[in-house]
């Protein structure tokens, strides 16, 4: 299960204020709100290291703070801004990182990369946008991540592969791992979310099981609200 | 406390240093030629009986090849190493403390060449003097510092993610 208590981080003038919610495994949660609402911030309280916030997370019972290493361990960052060795192929980017993952395997790393129909001998600097983030869902399922955060991954993803993508999530939801995703992309909200989360200047304003009749224009999300 | 053991996580990232040398292809010889160059040099400084030649000179060419023997395991390709590892289950402490191991075994290299060769040279062409003590620990601090800066800022940068 993943826990925020009372979370809260200054940033300049901005402040996300109080953020409280639980996830159960094999679940997605979906993160909406405008630019600026917080989104990114909540997913950095997560990943940084020295980021200062009050309030507890807890992953699996445990506060990630203090157990930093074991929730890095278990957690999947995807998003455009993640760093690779650019100038390296799939395959060789996993042979010098998988390293750091007990449970990595070569073979799950191949059949993944086989499930999003990419290349592990193509580079990354050579990858679009859609193939990157697929690369970095094949590596995370290599290494049976438990908890997996989605920065608009599907942003700019064509139709067709935004479905089997969702496949895919669906089948990692299916291992009891746990997804956080931010969009943007209505159709994606609707349809994919099992709950829906809402954020407006910091402050969490909704959050509820998705019923599938949301609406989102430039960022805002109505109804059910 | 964090079950995932500190020994563990270090030898991981030393595993993962070995694996990113060794992946080096066009820009290992941007180290590895300046780095020859001042080794080259500080040996050939060692010999010569003109002490301030061997001082100043030889210092700073202490100094620039343990900054760049450090700044080799901090970029790969351009790429920051700490920040490459910013999402993985380690902490910029591990990273650190591994560097800072790397840089005490370079040292303890640089202690056995000055007080094995080095100084046993000079004591032969000065005799016992003050300069015979003091420009060897000037010449190992001075490193050592050097070698200390180049590894902070690979951490800074890391924290402005």
């Amino acid at each position: 299960m993943l826990e925020f208590q009372h979370v809260t981080k200054k940033q300049g003038n901005f402040v996300l204020s109080d953020i409280n919610f639980q996830m159960e495994e094999g679940f997605l949660l979906g993160i909406v709100g405008k630019n600026g609402a917080g989104k990114t911030t909540m997913m950095r309280c997560m990943l940084e290291e020295r980021i200062a916030y009050t309030g507890n997370i807890y992953f699996q019972g445990q506060d990630i703070k203090t157990n930093r290493r074991e929730f890095m361990a278990k957690t999947a960052y995807v998003a455009d801004d993640n760093v690779f060795l650019n100038g390296k192929t799939a395959q060789e980017n996993v042979e010098i990182l998988g390293g750091f993952y007990p449970e990595f395997s070569q073979e799950n790393f191949k059949k993944y990369m086989k499930d999003v129909d990419l290349s592990t001998k193509k580079k990354i600097e050579n990858m679009s946008r859609g193939e990157f983030i697929r690369f970095q869902v094949a590596f995370a399922r290599a290494r049976n991540a438990r908890l997996y955060l989605l920065d608009e991954a599907t942003a700019g993803m064509d139709p067709v592969f935004r479905k089997d993508f969702y496949g895919i999530l669906r089948e990692i939801l299916a291992t009891e791992a746990t997804v956080l995703m931010t969009t943007h992309v209505q159709s994606d909200i609707n349809k994919n979310m099992d709950y829906v989360c809402r954020l407006e200047q910091g402050r969490m304003v909704y959050y509820e099981e998705n019923v599938g009749d949301m609406e989102v224009t430039g960022g805002i999300l109505h109804g059910q609200v | 406390m964090d079950k995932y053991k500190e020994k563990e996580v270090r030898e991981l990232i030393r595993e993962f240093d070995k694996k990113l040398l060794e992946a080096r292809e066009y820009d290992s010889w941007l180290y590895k030629v300046p780095l020859y160059f001042y080794e080259l040099i500080s040996i050939t400084l060692s010999f010569t009986s003109d002490m301030d030649i061997m001082f100043w000179v030889g210092m700073m060419n202490y100094a620039f090849s343990i900054s760049f023997e450090m700044r080799s395991y901090l970029k790969f390709q351009g790429q920051s190493v700490y920040e490459l590892l910013s999402y993985y289950p380690v902490t910029k402490r591990d990273i650190f403390l591994v560097r800072l191991g790397y840089l005490k075994d370079k040292m303890i290299k640089r202690l056995v060449f000055l007080y094995l060769i080095q100084l046993p040279w000079m004591v032969y062409h000065r005799g016992v003097t003050k300069n015979n003590i003091v420009i060897p620990i000037a010449l190992v601090f001075t490193a050592l510092l050097c070698g200390i800066v180049e590894i902070l800022p690979g951490m800074r940068k890391g924290e402005e993610r």
